[in-house]
Order: C-alpha cells, then structure tokens, then sequence
C-alpha cells in the first residue's frame, strides 16, 4: 500500500523537527539569559554592599590627610624705595596684598606677580615719622601707627569689588575711622615716642594702649554714645595710666589688647608676661605677672588666637606654647600654659594666625615654617621655604589658603597652603581635650555656635558614650523580658495560647519606632516625672506581687487550681498584673507627698545632689527596650522551641522539675540562639535613631545617672548632617560616627557569629 | 512547705508567665492607647460656657472645650493667684479657639473658679482655613457687607448655602490656578527651552525666532485672560461673611470663604455625630494639611509612604532574591561566598541611620551634584573667566 | 544508698489484703508494681482497656506485641510519662509497694527518681560524659566531688561502659558512638539507683554488636533492679527476659514466664503471634 506509515527511524528525527530544534535552542537562550542575569545580580549586590563601606571611607578619608604647602611665586618686594616691611597682609580673594613701610607708605601689589597696582604715603603731620605699627582684630583690617610725637594715627584698609564689563575689579584704599587727625594716646608725657602701640575698635567703644618710655602702659578709651532720645552721638574719652613695675633693665617686647577690651597683655624681656584687666578704662590694674618661657629662652613673638582668648608665645628655641586663663586648684583664674608645639628649632620670628580656624603658622629664622591647629594639638606641616635665610615677616590670607613668607633679602614668596581638616587627630577625637575657658581638659561635643570665634568641640567620646549607656539601659529592660517571655511561651506555655501570644509580640516589630520615640518624649516622660515613686513601685511589686500571687495559687485547694489548666499562667496573671500597675501608681502620690516633699524629682536634686532631667535614660531604657523586645524575643523563642523533645523527656525521666530541666538542658541546648538574639538586639540598640532622637534630652554628656539624657552617634548625626556643611570638617566627621557605627555592627555581629558557632558546635545535640 | 514549693521551681515558671504577660500587656496597651488617643480625636467634643473668676477675681466668660483633665498636688503650682487650700487641684486644659483674637489658643483653667457650666445648643464652632477654630454665637450673616439675616434659624440656612457656593467657587480657582495656568506654564517652558536648544547647537535664525515669540504672546494673552478671570472669582468668593460674638463680647467678621466648615456641637445628635466622625476621618486620610500641618489632613504623606514602599519594593525584592539565587545555585562556593553571606547578614544589622548617611552622601551630593555635568559635557568645558584687576584706588 | 531502695515485700496472700491475685507463676516472687484496672484514652480514643498484672521485683518482664499495640504506653504509665502528653485521660492505678503512683499527692519528679527510663533513641545531654551520668545526683543537690567520681564510675562500670570511656570522661558525650551513647544513657539511668528501670525498645536503634551488648547488660543488671522492657523483637524478649507479656490492641492478653509463654502459649492469639501469622 501506498500509505506515509512512518519509518521507524522518521519517528526519531521527529525530534529534530525544524519546531523541536527552534524550542530547545530557545530553552539554552533562556537558561544562559538566566545565569548571566543571576550572576551579574549577584555581583550587584556584592558591589553596593562593598560601595557603602567604601563611599563611607572616601568621604572620611580627607580628615586624615596632612597640610600640604606649594610654591606659587616669588618676586622681589614691590616698591622697596618705599621702605621696609612694618606689616604684609593681602585680602580674601587672594588678589591683592599691601605692605605697611616704616616710612609711613602703603604699597597695594598684585600677588600673582608682585607688580605695583597703587602707593600712598600716610598723612602725617610734619616732621612726624612713624615708629609703631599695631593691628586691630584681623577681620576689621584695622591698624592704628604709632608716631615719633607719640600719637597715633588710625587707619584702616578697604578692598571695593565691582563688576564693569562682567569683570571682576577689586579696589584698594585706606579710611580713616577715627579722623584724619592723629590721636594723643600719652596726655602726661606729651611728645615722647611710644614704644609699643595696640588698637581695637569696636561697636561703641575704641581703645588705645600703649607703652611709654618709661614703661608705663597708658590707656586711651573712647566710647560712642548715642543718646536714646535724639539720636544724637557724643563721644566720651577716657585716659587710664598703669606702671608696669617692672625689674629695672627689663624691656617690654610685645603688647597685645584683645577684642572685648578687657584684657592687656605685656611681655617682657625677662620672659614674663603681666595680665593687666583694663574693663574699668580710667584704672587698668595687674592681675598677675608670670613666666612663660624657660629662663634661657626669650619670648620672640606673641599673639592671639583666633578669638583672642588664648595666647600663642612663641619663643627663641622654636617652642611655641598657648595659654590662655583657667582656674586652678584654688579656684583663682590665672594664666596657664595647655599646650605647646615644639617641631621647629629656631627662633619663632612671626606667627600668623587663621582667622577662621584656631590654626596658627609659626615661621623661624632659619626659613622654616609650621603650620600648626591648637586645639586638636596637631603640627600639620614643618617646611623650610628659604633655604635657611631667615624669615621677616608672613601673613596668611583670610581663608588661610595662601602664606606670603618674607625674608630678610628682600624677596616675597606666594605659597598655596592645603589645609583642609586640621582640626582633627586622634586626641581631639577620643582623648579629653582643654578647650578655651575651661578650666581643665574635657569630653566635649559641640560642634558649631554663632560666631566664627568659635572653638568647635568634635570629641566623640561623649557621643560614644551615649550610644553605649542607651544600649545599656534598654538591654536591661528588654534581656529579661524577652528571655524569661521566650522561656515561658516556647516551653510552659499551652500551645493554644502560644498561637495567639507569639504573633501578638512580634507584632511589635514592626511598629515603626518614629511612633515609639513619639510616645515616649510626649506621653511616657511626663507620666515619669510626675508618678516617679509610682514607677518605681512599679519595678519593686511587679516581681513580688507575682511571687505572692503564685504562692497563694499554689495553696489554693486542688479542685479551683485545676480550673485552669497548665500552661495557662501568663494568661492568670494578666489581671494581677493590671492590678499591681493600679496599686502602684495610687501609691504614688500619698508615697510622694509623705517622703518626698510632694516632689521626688525635686528632692533627689535638692537632697541627694542627683540632677533630674525630665527626659533621661528610664524613659530612652523603657521606650527602646519595648523596640528591642520583639526582636530578642523571637529569635530566643525559636531556638527553645526549637530544643528536641527528647532532651526534655531524657531529663524528666530522671526526676527533674521542669524548670530543672529548663535551666540544665534546654537553656544550654539552646544558648547559640539565645545569644545570638541578645546580640542582635544590641546590634539594634546601638544603632536606634528615632526613638533616642526624641525620648532623650539630646545632652552629650558623660553621666551615667539614670536621671539624665544622653546622646548617642546615630542621634546626632540626624540632628546634625541637615545643618553640616558638605565636605566641612563638621560634616566628614558625621561621617565618621556613621562609619564607626558600621564597623561597630560588623564586629559585634561577626563575635557573635564566632561565639555562636562555638556554642553550637558544644552545645547542639542536632 | 515554702521551701518546697522555691525549690520546684515554680516561682520562676510563675515569674517567666509574669514576663510573658507583661510583653502582652504592654504590646496591647501601646496599640490601644495609639488608637483610642488618636480616634477620639475626631469625635466632635462638646462646647462649655462658664463663668471664670480670673487671678485678679473679675469673672469673665469662657467658651471652649475640654481638651484634658489633670489633678496634681497644690505644691506643684507656681504662683497660681489663687488661694488654693485642698492639697489637690484639678486642672482643665480648655481650647478657646479665637487664636487670632485672643492670641491663644489653650488655657489651663483651675476647677474651683469655674462656675456655672452649661453647654447652651447655639455655640457655633467654626474651623476656618487659617487661624484654627472659632467658636462663639452666630449674629448675623452678610452678604457684601450688607446684613442678609439675623433671624437664628434663618441665618444657618443662608450660611449653609453661601458656604456651599463658596465652596465651588473654590473648586473653580483651583480648577484654573492648577491646570489652566499650569498648562500655560508648561508651554512656555517648552518653548523656552526649545529655544536654548536651538541656541546651544548654533541653528537659531530668525524664522524660529519670530516664530517662537509669537507662540508666547499667544500664550501670554491666554494667561491674562485667565488672571482677569481668576481675580472675578476671587471677588466673588469674598462677597459673603458672617458675624460671631466671641466669649469676650466682641464681634468679629468672618469671610464665609475661609470656613471649611461649621457646626453646633451641642445640638448634635448621634447619627449627625457619626456622619461629622466620619467626614473628619475622610478629610484627614484625604486631604491636604494646611496650617503648617496642624490641620487639614496627611494625604502628602501617606501617599509618599506608599510610593516609598512601592518603589522599595519594586527595585529591591528581585535585586534580594536574584542575589540569593545567585549565592547558592551558581556562584562557586568557597571563601568568597562565604564572606558574602556574612557581610550580607551583617548588613542587616546596621543602622538604618548609616544607610540615610550613605544615601545623602552618595546619590543626592555625589550622583546628584555631579549627574549634569556628565550628561552635559559641553557646558561645563567653558573656560573660567580670568578676573582682571585694575589700579583703582582712592 | 539505702534511703533509695524502701520497698516492702509483699505476703503471698493477697486475697486476704484485697488485691487481686497474681499469676500462678509469681507465687514466689516480690512484687514490685501492681497495675489495677488500667484504662487510657488519647483524646477520647481508648487505648489501654483494663490492663491487670503484677511487675515481680528483680526481675525483667517484657512486653511484646505488634505495633500499635499500646506497649509503650503501658511503660510510660509506670513513671507517669503520659502526663506530658496532651489530652490524656488514665482511669485505674498503678502501685508502687503498695502507695497508688496516680495519687494527686504524689511528686511526680520524685516518682520518677524511683522508676527510670532509658528511651529507643539515645539521648545523651549535650554536656561531658561525666556531667550526663551526674546529672541525676546534681539534681538532687549532690554536688560533691568525691561522691560524684564514685557514682560516676561505679555506674558507668555498671552500664559496662567504663573500659572505653574512663580515659575521656570531660570530652562530649556527643562523640560516642550510638551504642555507646545508649549504654551512656543507661549508665545515667542507673546512676540515681533507682527502683524499676522501664527500657522503650532500648536495641532497635542499634547494630547488632551494640545490641548483644546492651542484652548482656540487661542481664546483669537485673540482679539489682526491676527491670520492664518494651521490645517488637520476640527472639530478644525470649533471649533477655524472665517474664513476658503479651498485647494486643491495648489489652494484655497474656502474661507468664517466658519459658512457658514462648514454649506453650495458652491463649490462640499469643501462638498465632509468636509462630508470626501477623505481627
């Protein structure tokens, strides 16, 4: 017959149809899609992981690095007919620097080459030559010059910016804000040239101080009126008059006033330097005269930092020591030494200071130069920049990104200053640092305030600290809650009810813990402060109620005990507990107004010397414990639960209560687990944010008590990363505390990891 | 026998079922407080009238509602003006709306000098669009000023309806300020930045030009007719306004355009009480906030909830599971893997506040800062100008 | 040691004290337990109907059957084991000299210090072979170094184990082979000197080596101890025990001593098992 009856071996190729053929290759598209889709998810992944650890440490990396300084120019000094260098400054753009002349001239030159841009003489009268040269503040740009007939003459430099033709033209000039007219600063001794001179001008009130030839210190103090009524101005004068009683022979070298006008500072040729309170300006008297340096040594330069509340002295053998006033141990303020830099070997010829910063740059004269962060007690930088000739004088631009280094052959070097973080170092970090105005080194963060005068406070101890003691007091809220509770639900408990319960707690995990802190800053704080007593009652007859309770069930005739039956217990107590909660916080009013004077909080300050902050560590203990709880809770639960029965029953046979059997069998079997649970809620303890963000104070503060706020790192970092400035110090240093953070959670977990696997492999019968 | 029963160690059963019951107990009341603070809080409270005996001992009228309740020792006044001489007072915090006029808008009055409470059916509360809640007694409805009604039963029919058409006028602002206006807007930006295009690549010429700028006084004109219509509505919205006497006796004007809505809270029955429950709840899961986010309703934010979760969701659950599937199926096992698995169950344990850092670090001031300038090359390669500095001086 | 073993023997007339009399074969025996009128129901179901019999002291009695039989269930009513189950109801007594175990008055924990169990699969703590088998003693405040070490050795040369453990008693117990553990078990079990030792199917899990082994213990131990066995292996029951008993469906159906029951069952349904026409 002629049929198509397939060959047998048709019916093979039948798979090789053209359909089969196509659906197969297709099948191997998809699988390689799938691998190679797969694999680069899969290194995805291990690429953001490894990224944020990464970024972190990018972003913090810059705090280490160290100043780095680079040779922009170098010209001969612009108009030298015009005499030597009294002062070198330049301006904020970094475009145009000026040179005060002991001839009384201002030379303007451009500092990318040094070309003249302007030259003015100074009015003076006839016949009158210049012999001082003082500086104001640095930011007011005001310099007051001493003259040969012992007046002074104020000035102060201005830089214009405008923009014709879209082009940027900085503008030059000198003002005078006292008058053209120089000042009489000595009445008593008339025409005699002024040996030192130093000026301020402030808001309301001017001064002049200055020393005599015959080293007294005379005062000239002018203070602006304006009178409410007419808003007429009337200026007053005050002159004030001081003798130094120095030791005969003894020069002064170096007079500073500072910005508040209150304080003068005289150094001496014996190395002593007098502090001398000038508030009161018609009678300046001495506070104290102290030595500085070592009786060998001369202080060779003298000035303030930024804020002028600490001095810098710097002296002939290259040490360099601030100083600034402190209480000592019998609590009287004087000059005490914090510091000193000792990085360079000759003799200090000049510092300049930052203005922003507490940073200061020290040049010798053997051309070297330093630069130098006083309160992170960093040396940043020590380079010769002259090859040995010494140095006249250097002045740092007000950004302090550019030094202006003068030598005594007539030349000016522009140098390029990195410097972006100095104010950070392992001590200013961790260890207590002396800050200005305190009287003795401490732990302190604070960050930023109003003012540029500012010292800023990055140590991270408090913070630290924080973290830890918040950690601490909600672990000891939430360990035996969550552990017992774990006990009790995964092993006493009657399945029926374990159903219900076991959701019902891990719920809370899920709560989101904005809500937690919400509650407890809002609601739980106040009901704290005002049931004190009560809370504490609390703690007391929560446990012993329990145990009274249950002796009493325990000798209640058979017949109503077996009512309920096993396992049912946590649901009896239920009610006693409410019950004991009732009786507690009646008691605490009448406990209160019996014991306490109507107000604990009150009489622990008062009579116990214990601060009480409404908003402490009880409130941050119960409200983050409460967040913790779920957590330990489930992990702890399913690793008892998760014991052998056969365990139990080997014990029970041989004559074991079950609670024996719990605490000798079960509790070990199950120890991986249950530390594993206790380290995973304290990994979530140290690093909670919200709950601790509004339950705490916010204080960083270094005190344990119960009774006061903390402030942990994650914390901070949310307050604080809004307000920072990218890329600051301020803002690389969150970064920081987010990194340490990280780290802190990757060791914590990874001992945890180590600790389990051990207990495991000794404890785990599976 | 007391001995026995310690050494069975059934006290420490009974203490874990104490642990137990305690997780319980907290767990439900936080949930309960939560809900019944929270739901309560629409449900419309009743309005007082009292006589209030001042520090200086003048009465005055107070109208407000109860907010809170407390009784704390005497002690704990400060300076109360008062002579107080049980040990205990209680407190009431009293919301007497009229921030505006009073310049406050809660009061702690003491108990003892709170006489004469009523709750009188005709207090009005108004709740208004700026300045919170006013309550007090309807005098008289106006319509441009002039007085429309003074008749109490009269007055609330006419406010009804004017509040209602107040109401669509609103709708009609709204309709044009957001999409008649904003259609506007958009056009514009197109063609401005159609023309920058054209600028940037060098094409422009006049044709496009003049072109361009005819489509944009087309549009303009569009957008003056739309302001003019705007500021008709505006007037009109305006027209009507009510007069309220407020505890103090004095009369204020209130435009009926900045009411959301009124009522008389002590005449309410239990169905209207529900029917006003629910329409506070709609309003605050629907609505806008206004007032700085003291009222109206979080709309925004759940909204923004969502989407977040959404989105999360979205890029990270495949990410998630792909990665596992990759871990243990076809990447090698070995050290490698290994340190994988453990940095990614560490990462689990990391602070939540670590990985906001990260992000605002990397995407918003990293990517972010950065992302045109890698897109757009062109614009960036401009050389700076050089500043020139000139001899000027004085 | 003697406060641990405070059983009575009983007369051999029972009638006379009202006890139901035992089996012909127990005349001249002690009884240890007497089980009266035993009936149990899992959750409604029954599953021990009426069981009667008398456990002679010292020596092994075993009970056989197939499975589902109720076996297990009758042993682990003797050290009140049923009580960890859900939903069990027991109905009858079981006495101990004399003093019914199902009594409310009675200890449970104490009960079971006088009546030990060693299970099917072993189970030794997660702790050091010396800290398994002093676990009981612990338990009962024994903490003393020196009376540990004797009770120790003396149970674990007991249980036949201390030749190979003796040099590693610190080292987990979880390193012993399986029949090493299950003679660690016994030794355990026998630690605290109890009464009547109850043994589950103490072999199955085992190899055979282990199992002669274990069977050569049984042997030795019963000089001191009542022992009851659970076993489905009816050569082991006839190799090992004295005594044997027959259930089937939860009801006993025969109980004699071993020689007699094996040889000349005088119920059909024992022959029909033993000559294995179902089981």
């Amino acid at each position: 017959m002629n049929t198509t009856s397939p060959n047998p071996t048709l019916v093979l190729s039948a798979i090789y149809d053209q359909a089969t053929i196509r659906r197969r290759k297709w099948r191997m598209i998809k699988d390689k899609i799938a691998q190679h889709s797969m694999t680069i998810g899969g290194i995805s992944v291990i690429i953001a992981i490894v990224l944020i650890f990464f970024y972190l440490l990018y972003v913090v990396f810059p705090l280490l690095l160290p100043a780095t300084m680079e040779k922009m120019q170098q010209f001969s000094i612009p108009a030298p007919t015009a005499g030597k260098t009294r002062y070198l400054a330049a301006e904020e753009q970094n475009e145009v620097g000026v040179r005060f002349t002991d001839q009384a001239r201002v030379v303007f030159f451009k500092l990318t080459d040094g070309s003249v841009i302007a030259e003015q003489a100074l009015p003076l009268p006839a016949a009158v030559t210049m012999t001082q040269l003082a500086i104001a503040n640095l930011s007011t740009g005001v310099i007051a010059l001493g003259l040969s007939d012992g007046r002074a003459l104020v000035i102060k430099q201005t830089y214009d910016i405008s923009y014709p033709n879209g082009v940027k033209v900085i503008t030059p000039g000198i003002k005078y804000p006292l008058g053209e007219e120089p000042i009489v600063v000595d009445k008593v001794a008339g025409t005699k040239a002024l040996r030192h001179l130093a000026v301020q001008l402030g808001e309301t009130t001017n001064t002049l101080a200055a020393i005599t030839a015959d080293n007294r210190l005379v005062l000239t103090s002018v203070v602006k009126e304006i009178s409410f009524l007419d808003e007429s101005v009337t200026l007053k004068r005050t002159d004030g008059v001081l003798s130094l009683l120095l030791p005969p022979s003894t020069q002064v070298t170096h007079l500073l006033l500072d910005k508040p006008q209150r304080f003068i500072y005289v150094a001496d040729s014996e190395g002593y330097i007098s502090r001398i309170d000038i508030s009161d300006k018609k009678s300046p008297h001495i506070l104290e005269r102290i030595r500085v340096v070592k009786a060998a040594q001369a202080i060779t330069a003298l000035k303030f930092l930024t804020g002028d509340i600490s001095l810098l002295v710097g002296d002939s053998s290259g040490k360099i020591t601030q100083w600034f006033p402190a209480r000592d141990a019998n609590n009287n303020k004087t000059l005490r030494q914090i510091r000193e830099f000792n990085h360079q070997t000759a003799p200090i010829v000049d510092i300049a200071i930052e203005e922003r910063r507490k940073g200061f740059v020290a040049a010798d004269n053997q051309g070297q130069v330093g630069i130098y962060h006083s309160t992170a007690h960093r040396t940043l930088l020590v380079k010769s920049v002259t090859s040995g000739i010494a140095i006249q004088q250097i002045a740092l631009t007000p950004r302090a990104d550019r030094l202006l280094v003068e030598d005594e052959q007539g030349r000016i070097q522009l140098w390029k200053i990195h410097n972006e973080h100095p104010e950070i170092s392992w001590s200013a970090l961790w260890s207590k640092v002396w800050y200005e105005s305190y009287d003795q080194p401490e732990y302190i963060w604070q960050s930023s305030s109003a003012s540029n005068d500012f010292e800023p406070k990055f140590s991270l101890t408090p913070l630290a600290f924080g973290t830890l003691k918040a950690a601490f007091y909600a672990m000891i809220i939430a360990t035996p809650l969550a552990i017992l509770g774990a006990i009790y639900t995964a092993y006493f408990m009657a399945a029926g009810i374990r159903k219900i319960v076991k959701p019902t707690i891990e719920i809370m995990a899920a709560l989101p813990t904005v809500i937690l802190g919400f509650l407890a800053g809002l609601w739980l704080a106040p009901m704290i402060e005002a049931n004190l007593p009560g809370v504490f009652l609390l703690f007391l007859l929560l446990p012993s109620g329990v145990l009274l309770f249950a002796y009493g069930w325990n000798r209640l005739p058979r017949a109503i005990r077996y009512v309920i039956p096993d396992g049912w217990q946590s649901t009896l107590l239920i009610p006693i507990l409410l019950l004991i909660t009732w009786i507690a916080f009646e008691l605490s009013h009448p406990l209160e107004k019996g014991l306490f004077n109507s107000n604990l909080p009150n009489w622990l300050t008062t009579q116990l010397g214990i601060a009480f902050d409404q908003r402490n560590a009880i409130v941050v203990g119960i409200a983050m414990g409460l967040a913790v709880i779920p957590n330990i809770f489930s992990i702890a639960e399913d690793a008892i639960f998760s014991v052998p029965k056969h365990l139990t029953m080997g014990s029970l046979a041989l004559g074991a209560t079950p609670w024996q059997t719990m605490t000798r069998v079960v509790i070990l079997t199950a120890s991986p687990g249950i530390f594993s649970a206790v380290m995973i809620g304290m990994g979530r303890a140290i690093g909670e944010t919200m709950i601790v963000l509004m339950a705490t104070g916010n204080t960083p503060i270094m005190d344990f008590s119960i009774f006061q706020g903390l402030r942990t790192l994650a914390a901070n970092i949310a307050v604080e990363m809004p307000e920072s400035e990218v890329n600051s110090t301020h803002y690389r240093i969150l970064f920081l505390a987010g990194l340490i953070l990280f780290i802190f959670t990757f060791f914590f977990n990874t001992i945890a990891e180590i600790v389990r696997h051990r207990l495991r492999r000794q404890y785990s019968s599976l | 026998m007391m001995k026995d029963w310690w050494k069975s160690g059934d006290p420490w059963i009974w203490l874990t079922a104490a642990a137990v019951s305690v997780n319980i107990l907290v767990v439900c009341g936080l949930l309960i407080l939560i809900a019944v603070r929270g739901l309560s809080h629409f449900w419309p409270t009743a309005v007082m009238e009292a006589v209030y005996t001042e520090p200086r001992g003048q009465e005055s009228r107070l109208i407000g509602e109860i907010r809170d309740q407390e009784t704390i020792p005497t002690a704990r006044l400060h300076n109360p003006g008062y002579e107080i001489t049980t040990e205990q007072v209680t407190r009431y915090l009293i919301k007497t709306g009229n921030r505006k006029l009073l310049g406050m808008d809660f009061r702690w009055v003491l108990e003892p000098q709170l006489h004469n409470r009523q709750y009188p059916k005709d207090i009005l509360v108004i709740e208004q669009r700026e300045w919170g809640n006013s309550y007090g007694y309807l005098k008289a409805v106006k319509q441009t000023g002039q007085i429309v009604s003074e008749d109490a039963i009269v007055a609330v029919t006419e406010l009804q309806q004017r509040l209602q058409r107040a109401s669509a006028i609103r709708d009609q602002i709204r309709q044009i300020e957001k999409y008649e206006i904003g259609k506007i807007n958009y056009r514009l930006e197109q063609l401005r930045l159609y023309q920058r295009r054209l600028e940037l690549n060098n094409l422009s010429d006049s044709i496009q030009l003049a072109e361009i700028s005819r489509q944009k006084t087309a549009l303009e004109t569009e957008y003056q007719l739309l302001g003019q219509r705007l500021n008709h509505l505006k007037q009109e919205i305006n027209r009507d306004s009510l007069t309220l006497e407020i505890m103090d006796g004095r009369l204020v004007e209130i435009p009926v355009a900045n009411i959301v809505r009124f009522y008389y809270p002590n005449n309410l029955s239990l169905p209207e009480k529900l029917r006003f429950y629910t329409v506070k709840v709609k309003e605050f899961l629907l609505d806008e906030p206004r007032e700085a986010n003291t009222e109206g309703g979080i709309f925004p934010a759940i909204f923004g909830t969502i989407m977040m979760v959404f989105i999360m969701s979205f890029m990270v659950t495949p990410f998630g599971v792909i990665a596992a599937v990759y871990l243990r199926e076809y990447a090698k096992q070995g050290w490698l893997t290994r340190t994988i698995r453990i940095a990614v169950n560490n990462l689990a344990g990391v602070p939540s506040i670590v990985y906001g850092v990260f992000g605002l670090g990397f995407f918003v001031y990293f990517i972010g800062a950065n992302i045109d300038k890698w897109f757009f090359p062109k614009l960036y390669r401009r050389q700076h100008l050089a500043p020139r500095v000139y001899c000027g001086h004085r | 040691m003697t406060e641990l073993n405070t059983a009575r023997t009983h007369s051999l007339n029972f009638a006379a004290l009202g006890r139901s009399e035992p089996t012909f074969e127990l005349q001249h025996e002690t009884i240890s337990l007497e089980v009266k009128n035993l009936n149990l129901f899992y959750d409604n179901k029954q599953a021990l109907h009426n069981i009667n019999m008398h456990i002679p002291k010292r020596r092994v009695t075993a009970y056989i059957g197939p499975s589902g039989c109720g076996k297990s269930t009758l042993l682990r009513c003797f050290n009140r084991m049923n009580d960890l189950v859900d939903d069990v109801k027991i109905t009858g007594e079981i006495l101990l000299d004399g003093e019914n175990i199902y009594h409310p008055a009675v200890n449970v924990a104490d009960l079971r210090r006088r009546i030990g169990m060693v299970f099917q699969k072993p189970n030794p703590f997660p702790k050091t072979i010396y800290e398994n088998v002093a676990y009981g003693l612990r338990l009962q405040g024994i903490n003393t170094r020196r009376i540990l070490d004797d009770v120790v050795e003396k149970s674990l040369k007991g249980a036949a184990l201390w030749d190979e453990v003796n040099n590693r008693l610190h080292e987990n117990a979880l390193g012993l082979s399986g029949g090493q553990q299950q003679r660690l078990v016994i030794a355990r079990a026998i630690a605290i000197e109890p009464e009547v030792l109850l043994l589950d199917e103490p072999a199955s899990a085992l190899d055979p080596i282990s199992t002669l082994k274990i069977e050569e213990l049984i042997n030795e131990l019963k000089s001191d101890y009542t022992i009851i066995i659970v076993t489905h292996n009816m050569q082991q029951a006839a190799r090992v025990s004295d005594y044997t008993a027959f259930m089937y469906l939860g009801e006993l159906i025969e109980f004699g001593s071993t020689t007699t029951l094996f040889t000349n069952p005088a119920q059909k349904q024992t022959e029909d098992y033993i000559t294995g026409r179902y089981g």
